[in-house]
């Protein structure tokens, strides 16, 4: 009883604050004294297919970026992780994949400045995508690195001894033990690159909008409707894609 | 029959193998023996492909293993972790050599099953390797290599981590196998009484030498081998048995 209370209060907390945000994003004027704007209208969610249609290409490279960048990174960081586990030295290389999370996100989009823009990637989405990723691929080291030990390599040579080719033994051995791990990384790489606010602005210097920084930019317009919308607009694949991680990655870890 | 010519192996200024010879015939199994740190599952290591040795070579039928990929060899390592792959079934895992081989689903499931069989397995096959002992567990890893029919298995003390009783059934388990499926076998174990009830030819590597014995008496009679400390200890239980005052 006092779990599912628990429970309850929980998702209460967590579904207010969108609550308000969709209600703000559904209503117009504001009549004082009146407690609640209380006039319904969907003119700012109508406007996403043309006032605001620049939320709407922003949400779409976000979507973009934030996907291609969290398969990448994930990609990357499982095969460069595997690597470390063969290679002498893995706990500098792993402290070394701690760098960019040490300094702030800030500090490190200034100290790729420099090489952004005398290689001309500065102001492009390119370049922006090249920056987000050598700030995610580290995360995603990390993360995995965690997945690989001794036991992981054993079964991997067992399955080469029995006569499987390293590919055979990857997909039918290694993928289907690493799916939770892999799983989570594809999810909080998406998450970094998704909310992704400093290095996008430096790199990006304005030019290249994602969601993130238009969200931003309306909040500093002091239009809190519009900012609404953005808001949902931004928390709304997170929380499909937390309630779909929650399931999966749940069912897995008990068949693992 | 195999033969290892002259293996050598060093990491840093360590040699760990100086020299190690040995021809071992089909169908016999090599027991060798050490201490810990001496060599020996370096050696079985050289031997699957894991590493390469600094020089010699390695040969099985006449041909040389060495530049062979590990997964080309028909040679299986098993260690004292039974290493099932735990997101398969105990059926999946005595078929993956052979599903990987992509024989057909009939062949694959009928030797399966005649192999279960012979395990003491036929009623386990849909459970977990979760759901298993360390006997049932170290039984699937013995069917899942014989079943590819290897030319040669590696056994880095495969019954270490068992429990007394089950380790008796396990070699005597063994000694059944290496006999139906005429298994060529290098057999590494620290347990003398382990290497006498297995082994066809015995050695004992020390200070990265192997020394194979001829003879059975050669290897209780030698120092290195450390047969003669265990037999005088297991000597002198009997002694102080018989000399134990009747109550």
């Amino acid at each position: 009883m006092m779990q599912k209370t628990l429970n309850t209060l929980i998702i209460i907390f967590l579904a207010l604050p969108l609550a308000a945000l969709l209600y703000l994003s559904a209503v117009k004027f504001w009549v004082y004294p009146d407690l609640l704007r209380a006039h319904f209208s969907l003119e700012f969610w109508s406007g996403l297919g043309g006032t605001y249609s620049g939320l709407t290409s922003s949400f779409a490279l976000s979507l973009l970026m934030a996907t291609s960048i969290s398969l990448t990174a994930t990609g990357l960081g499982f095969f460069f992780s595997a690597f470390l586990l063969l290679v002498p030295g893995r706990s500098t290389w792993l402290a070394l994949s701690f760098f960019p999370y040490l300094i702030a996100p800030v500090s490190f989009g200034a100290l790729l400045q420099t090489y952004f823009v005398r290689f001309g990637l500065s102001g492009s989405t390119g370049g922006v995508w090249i920056a987000q990723l050598l700030f995610v691929v580290p995360y995603a080291n990390i993360l995995l690195s965690t997945f690989w030990n001794r036991h992981i390599r054993q079964l991997y040579q067992q399955a080469i001894t029995l006569g499987a080719r390293p590919l055979q033994a990857l997909s039918g051995i290694i993928l289907p033990l690493a799916k939770p791990w892999l799983g989570l990384s594809l999810l909080q790489c998406f998450l970094i690159s998704w909310y992704e606010y400093g290095i996008t602005r430096l790199i990006g210097i304005g030019k290249v909008q994602t969601l993130t920084v238009g969200v931003m930019h309306y909040l500093n317009e002091a239009n809190p409707h519009v900012a609404a919308l953005a808001a949902i607009l931004l928390v709304s694949p997170v929380v499909l894609l937390g309630a779909i991680s929650y399931i999966v990655v749940g069912k897995l870890s008990l068949q693992v | 029959m195999i033969a290892v010519m002259d293996f050598q192996k060093k990491y840093g200024n360590e040699i760990v193998l100086d020299g190690v010879n040995f021809v071992l015939e089909k169908g016999k199994t090599l027991c060798v023996t050490g201490a810990s740190g001496s060599g020996k599952s370096t050696l079985l290591r050289l031997l699957a492909g894991w590493e390469s040795p600094d020089a010699g070579d390695f040969r099985i039928a006449g041909k040389s293993m060495l530049h062979i990929p590990p997964s080309q060899r028909k040679v299986v390592y098993l260690s004292q972790e039974p290493l099932l792959f735990p997101h398969l079934s105990v059926a999946k895992n005595l078929s993956y050599g052979l599903e990987i081989r992509r024989l057909p689903g009939k062949v694959v499931r009928e030797r399966v099953g005649e192999l279960a069989q012979r395990l003491g397995l036929d009623t386990q096959l849909h459970k977990m390797p979760d759901q298993l002992s360390g006997g049932q567990k170290q039984r699937v890893s013995f069917g899942r290599s014989l079943i590819i029919e290897p030319e040669i298995f590696l056994l880095d003390e495969p019954f270490a981590s068992l429990d007394h009783q089950t380790r008796e059934e396990m070699q005597v388990l063994f000694g059944e196998l290496r006999l139906t499926f005429s298994m060529t076998t290098i057999f590494v174990t620290h347990d003398i009484k382990e290497a006498l009830m297995t082994a066809d030819q015995l050695a004992t590597l020390k200070g990265g030498k192997l020394t194979v014995f001829d003879q059975v008496q050669d290897f209780l009679a030698s120092p290195e081998s450390g047969a003669r400390k265990e037999l005088d200890f297991w000597t002198r239980i009997q002694q102080l048995q018989q000399h134990e005052p009747q109550q």
